[in-house]
């Protein structure tokens, strides 16, 4: 069954349509909210929620649209004021969630792991931006789409964010280099 | 140079290795790469940082465990639209009005002149619960397990 099928069905009435659509992005949505909130618990609530309130929205789903993306739109705006309310109370702890695969050669793992704690560094409007367009491969258009601004700011947000990651990655290089020298 | 161009340049020379449309022609940013240095030590820090990210891939999210699930069963069951809940609502709580009409039609016997109440009649009311309860099938001293899912659906 296709998307648009299962959200025919459901706007009909055949409530049982909506399980294939949450079966289908669940995992994919989980991902996404990771990346933005850097913690598996709270995505797992922002996924639950932004589900729930599409399910509620339906009626209004443009069928000309794709499914996912604007269940994305939903569930990006849960995951900020997930953070917006973590900034009013500072101190949650966060169960920390990885963003990215772990590569089954070890030589590689060293790299992964830098690359994690930057794009844990960075801010989560810079990590969602650079996840969705390097993880995903998501167009300029797409991006634009999902964040809600234009396309030219895709291309000028992207170009900041990656410079503010080399500059994470290259402190934390540093760093590293001078705790093992200093651990010898 | 101007800081401005420059990052006019870089971004285009950014939305090139994209393949998307830049801002400026290829040529206006070859011809200032090759009098700036700054930018082009730039765009290889860039490069680099998008060679690095390409390798990668999304970690994945084995789902659902047995603490988590999305509420597809209170999705599938229909509760979720306005008008299920409405009518669920008014069917849920059709059997109360009942037992509220017994028990006040009962108030209105008692009080009326002539009758005396005996046990069997004092007792009415609680025989009216109970029988109540019982055919409904359910404990009314029983903690409501589902009132934190029912505050999450909203």
């Amino acid at each position: 069954m296709d998307d648009l099928a299962a959200i025919e069905k459901c706007k009909a009435g055949e409530t049982d349509a909506f399980s294939h659509l949450v079966k289908k992005y669940q995992s994919q949505a989980i991902g996404h909210a990771v990346a933005i909130l850097g913690s598996r618990e709270d995505a797992l609530d922002a996924v639950q929620q932004a589900f729930l309130d599409a399910y509620q929205a339906l009626e209004k789903f443009d069928s000309s649209r794709r499914f996912y993306p604007w269940l994305y739109t939903i569930l990006r705006n849960h995951c900020f004021n997930i953070l917006a309310s973590r900034k009013k109370h500072a101190a949650v702890s966060l169960d920390e969630a990885e963003i990215l695969a772990q590569p089954k050669n070890d030589s590689c793992s060293s790299q992964v792991r830098l690359l994690e704690r930057a794009l844990r560094e960075l801010s989560p409007e810079d990590r969602e931006l650079l996840t969705l367009k390097h993880l995903d491969g998501l167009r300029y258009d797409e991006l634009a789409e999902r964040l809600g601004i234009p396309s030219g700011t895709v291309m000028s947000r992207l170009y900041y964010a990656r410079k503010r990651l080399a500059e994470k990655v290259l402190r934390i290089q540093q760093r590293v280099e001078y705790e093992e020298t200093h651990n010898e | 140079m101007n800081k401005n161009y420059c990052q006019k340049i870089r971004i285009s020379a950014m939305a090139i290795l994209d393949s998307e449309e830049p801002q400026l022609s290829a040529e206006k940013i070859n011809e200032h790469l090759q009098s700036c240095a700054e930018c082009r030590h730039e765009l290889e820090r860039q490069k680099q940082i998008v060679n690095l990210l390409g390798k990668q891939k999304r970690r994945e999210f084995q789902l659902p465990n047995s603490n988590y699930r999305i509420p597809i069963t209170e999705i599938s069951a229909g509760r979720l639209t306005a008008e299920n809940r409405k009518s669920k609502i008014e069917n849920s709580s059709l059997p109360f009005v009942a037992l509220g009409l017994i028990l006040f039609t009962y108030k209105i016997i008692e009080v009326l002149p002539g009758i005396t109440a005996g046990l069997i009649i004092k007792s009415m009311p609680l025989v009216v619960i109970i029988l109540f309860f019982s055919l409904l099938k359910q404990n009314p001293f029983k903690l409501n397990q589902n009132i934190r899912l029912q505050g999450d659906i909203r």
